[in-house]
């Protein structure tokens, strides 16, 4: 019996051996070093594909070459699941010192208690003056508040091909207003039956009716207060006239449409035979769709209403960088930030690979040594002239959009009247809000 | 009697067309992913065809080379890192507990058995965070621990599962033998229950070589640094929206990921047939 017990005292301690050595292990290594130079290991996580990492990578390895002491770990990948792994981390609190956040996530992130460093207390270490701050804070920034510096500058437009408009006569302007695009898409239609003005994707449909929405009435899908920002007439003008595009055939029918609706259309095989000439996208696109597609692109400004309250055009920040609150290194990875921003040479290498700069410093840079290409600043500068009100956080709600895109597709399956789809939507979105809230 | 072969012929014939159409349909994709490893971008997502148009020769090499500081070299070598000891530990481990499951009595066995099968039935989404949590207080995180270390544990019940029914099968007449022949437990384990649960042994192998493989999300969620990734998280990298993607050099890194488990299944099939034929003498 005894003998018994002092085997199984013997195993547990051994058990709680075995797995407390990597943690013992860990705690040795850490030993403190002098303050001076001491080496700094900082981590950086960002998405993107090769230009991009390579480009930051280049970047990475001159800071380290400046800096001896410090070593910075990339840690990239594709876009998506970078938000799932950068909430399982955070919930660790294992997330890297630089982190890259893309705008849509900042009030769900600031939501969770705003795991990141305060950028208005950095701008000693980070030289903020070449920044507009104001659009920073829009989507960024709540009170006093600001999650983190903008990268890039994203702007909504018309990518079109020259040849496909000029074939079916559709003279690019931009002037369109949403009557010019349906006036178009009867004009290819009557040319040919199987080609159509343009192709709107899922995430497209959203955007739109934001847009139009902003351009009615000056509003978001939801108010800050969670309350529908839009009356029924106002929504069912929105509904008519997805319904209109689909029986005109300004866009395909959606059950055509459909398998290549959750991509772009440098994967869209319609566009790269041609089978259609707009693809509304947004700038950063615009370069892997351009390479692509075995014709010329150029680029149109959004459509705005006539006498539109907000002309609503969506332009954003690509993305913002932040210093994670728990690092423990704050203040190199806000020197670090500050020489990705603003040095001379590292604007020089990163260029463009994260969208047009929006620090107006790299901006200036860039545009004397010619690297921007034409069509992406033709978006972003077209965008500019009629920036729409910034989304907030209840719009931005992926059940929101989700929603949307629901009954967006009811009305283009016609399973439902635009005033049919008007009252369920505006049911269930109020419900729905009402849960979020 | 003429007419009856030529009756029996046709038939052959028009079912072996009938399993050629669809055996083709069945691989179509998998040739179509081949090709398309010497493919365009452009004629890769304008056509369905076999044949490239334009031949790109550069897919895999320029792919094996990657895009930023590694190489694939290093990627396959770290996927063989997790995946070979994470396999050895589980055929070790799943054998033992499925061994005294199925053949001895002891308190609480219902219970414990009850226990392995409920963590089976427990979804992966369920226990992600606090089995993060768990790693994380470890220090384990950005390591292969995490898979290796609960493999050397028989954490994965699916497979007990299945060797505890296959030991079930095996007659304990021959444990009995032994044992009046002067054998102890670990020696009937090794010598009469090991070569006779070969074939389960071999599917095991087979199964989780494959699922860890394969595996992308506990890859994604434990390993951090670039320098450590498998294949799984490597062939995605360059996946993004924002750039071009040279979907020939995915496509080509992808027909040669999944070499080494096809490999694996057809080296491993030979004994899998030979397991099962030794296994004979059950009936």
């Amino acid at each position: 019996m005894k003998q018994h017990r002092i085997f199984s005292i013997l195993a547990v301690s051994l058990l709680v051996l075995v797995i407390s050595m990597p943690a013992i292990f860990a705690a040795g290594g850490k030993e403190a070093q002098p303050a001076a130079d001491k080496p700094i290991a900082l981590r950086f996580s960002w998405w993107g594909a090769d230009t991009r990492h390579q480009a930051t990578l280049e970047a990475i390895e001159l800071y380290q070459q400046r800096n001896p002491n410090i070593t910075i770990e990339g840690e990239y990948g594709a876009f998506s699941n970078f938000y799932q792994k950068l909430l399982t981390q955070l919930a660790g609190r294992t997330a890297p010192d630089i982190i890259t956040v893309d705008y849509k996530w900042v009030s769900d992130l600031m939501n969770q208690g705003a795991p990141f460093v305060n950028m208005n207390t950095l701008t000693g270490a980070i030289d903020q003056s070449g920044f507009d701050l104001t659009f920073a804070n829009i989507y960024g920034g709540k009170d006093d508040y600001l999650i983190g510096l903008p990268v890039g500058l994203n702007g909504m437009g018309y990518l079109y091909n020259t040849r496909f408009l000029e074939k079916y006569g559709v003279k690019s302007s931009d002037e369109w207003t949403w009557e010019t695009v349906i006036e178009m898409g009867k004009k290819v239609q009557a040319a040919d039956k199987t080609k159509y003005l343009m192709y709107n994707n899922a995430e497209h449909w959203v955007y739109l009716i934001k847009t139009m929405l902003k351009q009615i009435n000056g509003n978001t899908l939801l108010l800050d207060n969670y309350e529908l920002g839009f009356s029924r007439n106002e929504m069912l003008q929105i509904f008519a006239y997805i319904d209109t595009m689909v029986k005109t055939g300004t866009v395909p029918p959606f059950n055509e449409g459909v398998l290549y609706e959750t991509v772009y259309a440098d994967q869209n095989p319609n566009w790269l035979n041609e089978n259609f000439g707009i693809f509304p996208t947004s700038s950063s696109l615009i370069p892997g769709i351009a390479k692509a597609s075995n014709f010329t692109v150029a680029s149109m400004r959004y459509p705005v209403a006539k006498n539109a309250k907000d002309p609503g055009i969506l332009v954003t920040p690509s993305m913002f960088l932040t210093v994670y609150k728990q690092s423990p290194n704050k203040e190199a990875a806000a020197e670090f930030i500050n020489f990705f921003l603003n040095d001379e040479e590292a604007i020089r290498i990163l260029k463009d690979t994260r969208g047009i700069p929006t620090n107006s410093k790299a901006k200036n840079i860039l545009v004397a040594d010619n690297v921007i290409p034409q069509v992406v600043s033709d978006m972003v500068s077209q965008a500019l002239t009629g920036v729409g009100a910034a989304e907030n956080g209840p719009s931005l709600n992926p059940e929101v959009i989700a929603l949307t895109k629901d009954f967006v597709q009811q009305v283009g399956y016609a399973k439902m009247t635009p005033a049919q789809a008007t009252d369920a939507y505006m049911r269930e979105l109020s419900a729905l809000a009402k849960t979020i809230q | 009697m003429h007419m009856a072969r030529f009756k029996k012929t046709t038939k052959i014939t028009i079912s072996y067309i009938f399993l050629a159409i669809i055996g083709i349909l069945m691989v179509y994709p998998l040739l179509w992913m081949i090709s398309a490893s010497f493919k365009t971008n452009n004629e890769i997502f304008s056509s369905i065809g076999l044949l490239p148009k334009e031949i790109m020769w550069n897919g895999y090499a320029d792919g094996w080379r990657g895009s930023g500081q590694y190489s694939f070299s290093l990627y396959f070598s770290n996927t063989f890192m997790l995946v070979v000891p994470t396999v050895v530990f589980t055929v070790i481990s799943s054998l033992l507990v499925a061994y005294g499951f199925a053949r001895f009595r002891f308190r609480g066995k219902k219970v414990l058995f009850a226990l392995v099968i409920a963590s089976l039935m427990l979804p992966n989404e369920v226990v992600i965070i606090p089995r993060y949590m768990v790693f994380n207080s470890l220090g384990w995180l950005n390591t292969y621990l995490p898979f290796i270390i609960p493999a050397a544990f028989a954490t994965y019940s699916f497979f007990i599962f299945m060797l505890v029914q296959y030991v079930r099968s095996i007659p304990r007449e021959l444990d009995e033998s032994a044992r009046i022949d002067g054998c102890n437990s670990f020696r009937i384990l090794y010598e009469i229950i090991l070569p006779l649960t070969k074939p389960a042994i071999i599917s095991v192998i087979i199964f989780q070589f494959v699922w860890r493989w394969n595996d992308f999300l506990n890859a994604l969620i434990y390993i951090s640094s670039v320098r450590k990734y498998p294949v799984s998280l490597a062939l995605r990298m360059s996946l993004d929206v924002t750039d071009t993607i040279s979907w020939n050099q995915t496509m080509a890194m992808s027909v040669l990921s999944m070499l080494p488990p096809v490999l694996l299944f057809f080296m491993a099939q030979k004994y899998f047939v030979e397991g099962i034929s030794t296994t004979g003498l059950k009936g």
